[in-house]
């Protein structure tokens, strides 16, 4: 049912203003900084011209979001042929990783080492559960498979990511001593 | 061993930190922009010029500019050999081949699409095609592949800009297997005869004058860019008019903003 403007326009304005962070982390991690902000305002207006398809329900309208995005980004990726240089920039190498004295620096490292020897499909079905919040069911949606295909992958991407990280059984142990990023945003991404 | 849920929090914990940006004026601008287009109005590709730039609203409806690129290796002009034919002069591009790279660029059913200008320099065509709805730049790269940008701008009629006046409604970035190329086009006063394209580059120097393609009213002109050349937006337009006197230093970032009218 189509809303009536004004209505229209206050819905939307809220959902900008809940999901525009989230929206654009989500760019920045599959594509470079510098057109991050391009794709996120072609990706809301899309949203505002074809509002009543847009969900209600914040959850279900993210995700609206993030596959509208999804498709823009593959679409310039495929016309490049470039899928295959991209891997999903999420994680933070230490400041300093040359003094990893502290365990909880060399564990750092020793996952970014891991996270970056993944397929970009492991990163991707990893980034949409673990940093992106998406339900297996958005997230089958947004990839284009059936839920089952999406549990599955996700499984085995998690078992890739334990068996690269096999020589660190501890890791947990000692990443428990590095403290959290302070003021995480509501979806950690990659600074510009 | 860790559990999936242990290993989904140190994850998290191991990611960059992001501020939330949603409240700062850009973001803001985007929404207030946004919401001041016309709802109806069918969803299409449209393209941005630079990060910092603030759209332009023509009186018709919102001109929101969006830049169509996909990124990860960033060429200099030159680099690597990247874009090695390119030249600072162009030259001509016949009629008939312009029109067939805008038959391969133009969305069926587009509106109104006119041919505008188009030029070659080295291995490369550039065409820029007016629409109903703006204007689509078609970009054809040394493979033969065609790339293309759209922007959703009304121009400004043509009479207020006058003798010495300059509109510059394209200004997009593209991404070839190459690096980034930076693409202009606008339209010009009665009296203007040439446009000359200076970039500023990163460490303060600026590069060789590009010579624009002017035709019937209109300009175009392409160069290679790097991405630290991209953020920092110097590039500059100098008109020569048909008196011989020049107009210098016309910043295209303000181009982008406002039409310089006379």
């Amino acid at each position: 049912m189509r809303r009536p403007p004004s209505d229209a326009e206050t819905a939307y304005r809220e959902l900008f203003e809940a999901a525009y962070d989230d929206l654009l982390c989500f760019v920045e991690r599959r594509t470079h900084p510098a057109v991050a902000d391009d794709v996120v305002a072609e990706v809301f207006l899309t949203a505002w011209r074809r509002f009543d398809d847009v969900p209600g329900p914040l959850s279900d309208a993210r995700a609206w979001l993030f596959t509208a995005a999804y498709h823009v980004l593959r679409n310039r990726q495929r016309s490049e042929q470039r899928q295959q240089n991209l891997t999903l920039r999420i994680l933070r190498e230490p400041d300093d990783p040359g003094h990893a004295e502290a365990d909880g620096v060399a564990a750092r490292v020793d996952l970014v080492r891991a996270w970056h020897r993944l397929s970009v499909k492991d990163q991707e079905v990893l980034t949409l559960t673990v940093f992106e919040g998406l339900t297996g069911t958005q997230a089958a949606r947004l990839l284009n498979i059936s839920r089952p295909a999406f549990s599955l992958r996700l499984l085995r991407a998690r078992r890739r990511l334990h068996q690269l990280l096999r020589p660190h059984l501890d890791l947990d142990a000692r990443m428990s001593e590095t403290p959290p990023p302070a003021q995480p945003s509501t979806a950690a991404g990659v600074s510009a | 061993m860790t559990s999936h849920r242990d290993l989904d929090q140190i994850l998290r914990n191991a990611a960059e930190p992001v501020a939330p940006r949603g409240r700062q004026p850009l973001a803001q601008q985007l929404l207030d922009d946004i919401v001041r287009t016309d709802p109806t109005t069918p969803a299409a590709p449209v393209t941005m010029t630079a990060r910092t730039r603030r759209p332009r609203l023509a009186l018709a409806g919102a001109a929101l500019v969006l830049a169509a690129a996909a990124v990860f290796t960033v060429n200099a002009v030159g680099a690597d050999g990247a874009y090695a034919s390119w030249t600072n002069d162009p030259s001509p591009l016949p009629a008939s081949e312009a029109q067939s790279i805008a038959a391969r660029c133009v969305p069926a059913g587009t509106q109104s699409a006119q041919v505008a200008i188009g030029e070659r320099r080295g291995e490369y065509a550039y065409v820029n095609v007016r629409t109903a709805d703006g204007s689509i730049t078609c970009f054809r790269d040394h493979d033969g592949r065609v790339h293309d940008t759209s922007v959703l701008a009304s121009p400004v009629d043509a009479a207020l800009l006058g003798t010495r006046g300059i509109e510059l409604y394209a200004w997009p970035q593209l991404h070839t297997e190459e690096g980034y190329a930076r693409l202009m086009a606008g339209r010009l006063g009665t009296q203007v005869k040439a446009v000359e394209v200076t970039v500023r580059h990163q460490d303060g120097t600026s590069g060789p004058a590009i010579r624009a393609t002017v035709s019937d009213g209109y300009f175009a002109a392409w160069y290679p860019e790097g991405l630290e050349e991209s953020n920092t937006n110097s590039t500059s337009l100098t008109l020569r008019l048909a008196d011989g006197s020049t107009v210098g230093g016309l910043a295209a970032r303000d181009l982008m903003e406002e039409p310089m009218l006379n």
